[in-house]
């Protein structure tokens, strides 16, 4: 927009400041100390990838070991009796009916599959050795479609639908000295107090990954468990996997609504996880105090390169002020160059930081030495995997943004106070 | 060399605003870093002490054929010799001899494994402090009846309750099933929930009749004067009894030693990362004081100063800068540091209940070794160093009848 003045019967054009032209102004002033602008811009920068990098291994992590036990222990969603989250007994075994049958029926757009469950513990005899195991009834297809259980297998066959036989864990059948073939007799305490007890021959061997599990785990069919724990058409758990898992929350709401809560409890692996989520958030958390420390760190630094550039055009201010410049206009020079240089160094930092991340996604960092042998004690590879999550690098954005608007602050209030006649320098 | 000291001192001051920002950006950074590490060698060493103090020891004997899997017939033999040279050796605190068997545990409605351990209540009190950790009911005293004491993570799982009935059964010696009745005298809780969950005490006495035996240890844990002995300490034994497994507490669990390794390394990466973001501040700092001054610099060399006085007043300019910043941030780090170490910082408020998960306690107590303001000081000098070579160079540069010309 121009507008034209008569100035000693002359005519002159003058530019009004525009939106356009402040934002030029302060991407032009950036660069007048080009070098000084490029080591704030990397500053900047740094701490971005390093964040980055931080919170997507962090994070990686975390998604892999959910991933692990929603996989292997705990689904998306379980169905359980009421109490039997907080009394993990066989008494609380809920019926597995036609009115939950329906139920899935009613949802079966959303739902891919379910898995049922009952499990146990019940001592586990060979001839020599007893001990007490973690005896779990499965239904072999439905199982394997969740944890891939058949891929585990290391000696024997895997149990079918029906089957009399058992599935042992690599670990335990090494510690009760048995193997393919061999019988163990299965002792423990039924459907409300019923005791049970059997002869199962050992169909298959399997090594789980958990270390745990893979020292005390005994799978059979469904049927023989139900049997076996007097627990006819009762399960400990009814698993449902979704179709959309990101919408697990959603679909346990609506089962919810829809179930016999007196009886019934639906419980998503958030709620069935809550000690591994909240080390992951108090995990999360001391990153977090690192990564602003070294934001302030880097704000500092930002803000010494704004002070210098305030200082350095005094002369220029009062020229500009002279001239008429209005004190909003160049407080929003003043402002949007901060916020320049902590954005180019945010957004390159970003664009740096991805291919590496993503590379690292695809490709986790194996781990070697003591710090392996830990996490593998712990049941998970020994590898530091990467995410992707779009929050990792959108909230090293929103901290950018905050620091660029509080830095950006300074020199607003100094060009508001800016006083015309000081004439120091 | 004084003069220049006194030089550079001052430079610094002429532009005050943007001295004191630097400084208090290392200040801030160290003191944040100092902090950090503070926090997390507290709970590092938290966990390494409980899990010696109430869990593992400094020493643990088995047959060699226990550790396997865990079958009770594999007991200790030789156990009257050792219990004498442990009871004449100076060097042990204290021992404990346990029988322990693997064996299931039910309650009216609940079942769950567990451990059982056969202990005579005072040596253990000794060894892993046991009477201190009850927090319901009360210690294992013989004039009880077939007393045990659960965790307290497995009384919740198991509805158990002081005076609760529990049922254990477990193989005996010939490997016949056993089962015996007990009620709960007390219920303990150490840091670790899950080593609580899977650890039940029992009598030494009553346990060994159900299994049908007069004594048999299978574990002895030795708590001795110094954790960092223990290696010479199991070798000294080990000449003695050959036939035994004798181990220290770093080979029972290794992560604990690999967590007070990672631990250094890990705050060594935090200050060098906190370090190189200060280095962009300091580099551009002194970037500008150069700059500011090219006119004066070549006044300075055409006045017959020479190049290495001029190289190092600029870093003897950064050197103060950042050693300022440093010894600032030290002291308040130190301070909040010790502060927060007599009181400790409760961290169940915002999500530090779960570490009682994984074996470290929601109160920690900072602490900081003195090494590591060796360590800083050092690596805050090389930064100084580092960042006043660019400048530096640049100041070098200069010709001295074009720099006098500047403006």
């Amino acid at each position: 927009m121009n507008y034209s003045v008569q100035l000693c019967g002359k005519k002159i054009t003058c530019k009004i400041l525009t939106m356009k032209l402040i934002l030029t102004l302060a991407w032009r002033n950036l660069w007048r100390n080009k070098r000084r602008t490029l080591i704030t811009i990397s500053s900047v920068l740094f701490a971005v990838i390093l964040a980055v990098f931080f919170f997507s291994m962090e994070r990686g992590s975390y998604e892999r070991m959910i991933d692990t036990m929603v996989r292997y222990s705990t689904g998306y969603i379980q169905v359980q009796d009421v109490k039997y989250d907080e009394e993990p007994s066989m008494d609380y075994a809920m019926f597995f009916d036609e009115d939950i049958k329906d139920l899935l029926k009613e949802f079966d757009d959303e739902i891919s599959y379910h898995v049922p469950r009952i499990e146990s513990f019940a001592l586990a005899a060979a001839d020599e050795v007893t001990r007490g195991s973690m005896v779990r009834g499965i239904d072999p297809g439905l199982e394997n479609k969740m944890s891939e259980l058949a891929d585990d297998l290391v000696e024997g066959e895997f149990i079918e639908r029906g089957d009399e036989g058992l599935l042992i864990a690599e670990g335990f059948a090494g510690i009760l000295n048995v193997t393919i073939g061999d019988t163990l007799i299965l002792l423990g305490q039924g459907f409300q107090g019923v005791s049970a007890s059997g002869l199962y021959p050992i169909k298959g061997i399997v090594e789980l990954s958990l270390p745990e599990m893979n020292n005390n785990t005994i799978y059979m069919s469904l049927d023989a468990a139900q049997w076996f724990y007097a627990a006819e058409n009762r399960l400990t758990s009814l698993i449902i996997m979704p179709e959309n898992p990101s919408r697990t929350d959603q679909l346990a709401e609506k089962l919810n609504s829809k179930i016999d809560s007196e009886w019934y409890n639906v419980l998503t692996w958030e709620e069935m996880l809550t000690d591994l989520l909240a080390m992951m958030q108090f995990d999360m958390a001391g990153t977090w105090v690192l990564m602003i420390i070294l934001y302030i760190v880097i704000s500092f630094g930002l803000f010494g390169t704004i002070l210098t550039m305030m200082i350095e055009r005094r002369r220029e201010f009062r020229l500009l002020f002279s001239l008429g410049l209005k004190r909003s206009k160049l407080a929003a020079v003043c402002f949007l160059e901060s916020v320049f240089i902590t954005f180019t160094g945010a957004i390159s930092g970003m664009i740096l930081a991805f291919p590496v991340v993503l590379y690292f996604y695809h490709n986790p960092i194996p781990l070697t030495g003591g710090m392996a042998e830990t996490i593998m004690d712990y049941g998970f590879e020994p590898v530091l995997p990467f995410s992707l999550a779009p929050s990792v690098f959108y909230s090293q954005a929103l901290i950018v943004l905050i620091i660029s608007f509080l830095v950006g602050l300074f020199p607003v209030y100094k060009v508001f106070k800016f006083k015309i006649t000081d004439q120091k320098t | 060399m004084k003069m220049l000291l006194k030089i550079s001192w001052l430079n610094l001051w002429r532009n005050r605003q943007r001295s004191i920002v630097m400084i208090i950006a290392v200040m801030a950074g160290l003191w944040g870093g100092i902090f950090a590490a503070s926090i997390m060698f507290g709970l590092i060493n938290q966990r390494f002490e409980s899990s010696i103090e109430q869990q593992i020891s400094h020493v643990q004997i088995h047959h060699p054929e226990f550790l396997k899997d865990y079958n009770v017939k594999y007991s200790i033999d030789r156990w009257e010799n050792l219990k004498d040279d442990l009871d004449s050796d100076h060097d042990v605190i204290a021992f404990s001899g346990r029988t322990q068997v693997n064996g299931m545990l039910r309650t009216a409605t609940l079942t769950a494994g567990v451990n059982i351990m056969g202990i005579d209540p005072q040596m253990e009190a000794n060894t892993i402090s046991l009477d201190k950790n009850i927090v319901e009911g009360n210690y294992l005293e013989k004039d009880f009846r077939n007393p045990v004491l659960i965790g307290k993570s497995l009384a919740e799982k198991v509805k158990a309750r002081i005076g609760s009935r529990i049922v254990l059964t477990f193989q005996d010696v010939d490997g016949e099933l056993a089962a015996g009745s007990f009620r709960v005298a007390g219920i303990y809780q150490t840091a670790a929930t899950a080593w609580d969950e899977m650890h039940v005490f029992a009598l030494q006495t009553e346990l060994n009749e159900l299994l049908g035996c007069d004594e048999i240890i299978n574990e002895v844990g030795i708590l001795t004067h110094d954790h960092e002995k223990a290696a010479g300490f199991a070798d000294k034994y080990k000449e003695h009894y050959p036939n035994l497994e004798i181990r220290t507490w770093s080979e029972i669990s290794p992560e604990l030693a690999f967590l007070q390794e990672m631990a250094t390394m890990m705050y060594t990466i935090i200050i060098i990362i906190i370090l190189l973001a200060l280095a962009f501040g300091l580099l551009n700092t002194m970037l500008m004081a150069v700059i500011e001054r090219i006119k004066e610099l070549g006044v300075l060399m055409a006045i017959g100063m020479n190049k290495t006085r001029i190289f190092i007043m600029i870093l003897l300019e950064t050197m103060i800068l950042s050693l300022t910043g440093a010894v600032l941030g030290m002291i308040a780090g130190y301070f909040t540091t010790s502060l927060l170490g007599i009181r400790g910082m409760d961290l169940s408020v915002v999500g530090g209940d779960a570490l009682h998960e994984y074996g470290f306690d929601s109160v920690i107590y900072p602490v900081i070794e003195p090494s590591v303001f060796v360590i800083i000081t050092v690596l805050v000098i090389l930064t100084a160093l580092f960042t006043s070579i660019f400048p530096a160079l640049k100041a070098l540069r200069l010709k001295p009848a074009e720099a006098v010309q500047a403006e």
